[in-house]
């Protein structure tokens, strides 16, 4: 990744867009630093990412939700623990299993699970859910978080374009009611269009475009697609 | 067309006849079998089966309360063993290890209790608390730490590193982590390792009691010395059937969880 200069304001919801391999799981990971930025900077409200020390880290991963194509649950564990697991930042040795949970967790963690319509899931075994239910119990899990900001990894690349789309309806819903920042990468063009504010495009690790979604042109867009030359 | 058969390799010749000259030099030191003298030892093998049928079945209950401390031996030791294994596979596993240092020690420890003996264990243990049983339940800890230490951490390997990101995502720390996580992803097979080191323990447990590490060995040398070979027999039907009936749950145990 070279040159890339974002500035995400408070509640905008931006589509990442970009053939693969265009950087943007490696740009949503560096964030958080799943994956450690060789170089630059990264800051989230007043918090300097890249500077911070293991503790502040994980103080700053509490606050940024994240939503991961493979959903990434735990697969023997049943929804409700897994939902649960948002809390694991804040929760301390109690938190760590569903049987010792607070009743103030286990009841927020039902919310979020109902939040989500998978409320008489909760005591189903991750790895028995379809994909899209597998999905749902993960945006649970991150609302169960209390972030200010969500960073999605094509959350529906791995779904049914019908179950991708009910997804894609649930996560814009839920990050409106909260007033979330969402920096959502997405390599369907409609999908982009239909759930973002604005639209930045990725293109050989570079920004090759970055416009509010309501005035950018379909043709930009799938210039940004197009093989060079071609 | 490839020749039916290919001249072998300079590392096969290297290796045949360095176990040539192995079996020559071991056969002059006594490492060989004397084909004259076999019909003989066959014949004092007879005796001892003669003295020692029928079984001697008066001293059954003692044997039996012997018997049964050594299965507590090697279920106390295997326990504190598979307790002492996680957080040892924990530091031992690529994915979860803290410090790339506390790694190679993990490993390290690992190869030290796996390569050392569970008998050199159990001589070193009663150096250490004395002649009986406590000797022998560290040594089968420590035997056991080799063994779920290793694969332990193997399983621990095994995990999708997708997993372990979804929950660091969240802020969670290290233990936090691990008991969310890793546990619950990797109980299965920690059980099932668990239950072959059990199966494991029980069989040192038998012959610990050699060493003075306490548990039915020192029964069975003490008949033995005495020439009570019929009591003897009864020793080893009753090892016997605890090893077997070990064995049998052990592997209920395990088909229950696959």
């Amino acid at each position: 990744m070279a040159g890339v200069d974002l500035d995400v304001p408070t509640g905008e919801v931006v589509a990442l867009v970009g053939p693969n391999g265009a950087g943007k799981s490696t740009l949503l990971r560096s964030v958080v630093r799943l994956v450690e930025p060789t170089t630059g900077t990264v800051h989230i409200g007043h918090a300097d990412v890249t500077a911070a020390r293991r503790a502040e880290l994980r103080e700053i991963r509490r606050r940024v939700g994240f939503v991961f194509q493979k959903f990434h649950l735990v697969p023997r564990l049943d929804a409700l623990s897994n939902v649960l697991h948002g809390a694991l930042g804040r929760s301390g040795p109690r938190g760590w299993w569903a049987a010792s949970a607070s009743d103030a967790d286990r009841l927020e963690a039902m919310a979020c699970l109902e939040r989500v319509g998978m409320g008489p899931f909760s005591g189903q075994r991750a790895d028995t859910l379809s994909g899209g239910q597998q999905q749902r119990v993960a945006i649970a899990r991150m609302l169960m978080q209390r972030p200010d900001v969500v960073l999605a990894d094509e959350p529906v690349a791995s779904l049914d374009p019908a179950a991708g789309l009910a997804v894609m309806q649930l996560l814009r819903e839920v990050v409106t009611e909260r007033g979330l920042t969402v920096v959502v990468a997405l390599h369907q063009l409609d999908f982009a269009r239909r759930f973002s504010d604005r639209i930045v495009g990725l293109r050989d690790g570079r920004v090759a475009l970055d416009d509010q979604t309501s005035c950018c042109a379909q043709d930009r867009l799938e210039n940004l697609f197009s093989v060079v030359g071609a | 067309m490839p020749r039916r058969l290919r001249r072998p390799g300079a590392f096969v010749y290297v290796i045949l006849v360095a176990a040539a000259a192995l079996l020559v030099h071991g056969w002059s030191s006594g490492a060989k079998l004397d084909v004259a003298g076999l019909p003989e030892g066959a014949s004092r093998l007879r005796e001892f089966l003669v003295l020692a049928v029928p079984p001697d079945l008066t001293r059954l209950g003692p044997i039996l309360n012997a018997l049964l401390v050594t299965f507590e031996m090697a279920l106390l030791g295997t326990i504190i063993g598979v307790i002492l294994s996680v957080p040892l596979a924990v530091a031992a596993a690529r994915n979860t290890s803290p410090h790339p240092a506390l790694y190679t020690a993990a490993r390290g420890a690992i190869s030290v209790f796996r390569t050392i003996p569970d008998l050199i264990w159990g001589i070193i243990f009663v150096v250490a608390v004395g002649l009986g049983p406590e000797a022998g339940v560290l040594a089968i800890a420590a035997d056991v730490m080799g063994f779920c230490g290793r694969f332990f951490a193997e399983s621990i390997e095994e995990i999708d590193a997708g997993v372990l990101d979804g929950l660091r995502a969240t802020g969670a720390g290290r233990s936090a982590v691990v008991a969310g996580a890793v546990l619950p992803s990797s109980l299965p097979s920690f059980v099932a390792t668990s239950m072959f080191a059990l199966e494991s323990s029980t069989r040192s447990s038998v012959v610990l009691g050699l060493v003075g590490a306490g548990g039915i060995g020192i029964e069975l040398t003490v008949s033995m010395q005495l020439l009570r070979y019929d009591e003897a027999l009864t020793i080893i039907f009753a090892v016997f059937l605890v090893v077997i009936a070990v064995e049998r749950l052990s592997s209920v145990i395990r088909r229950k969880l696959i």
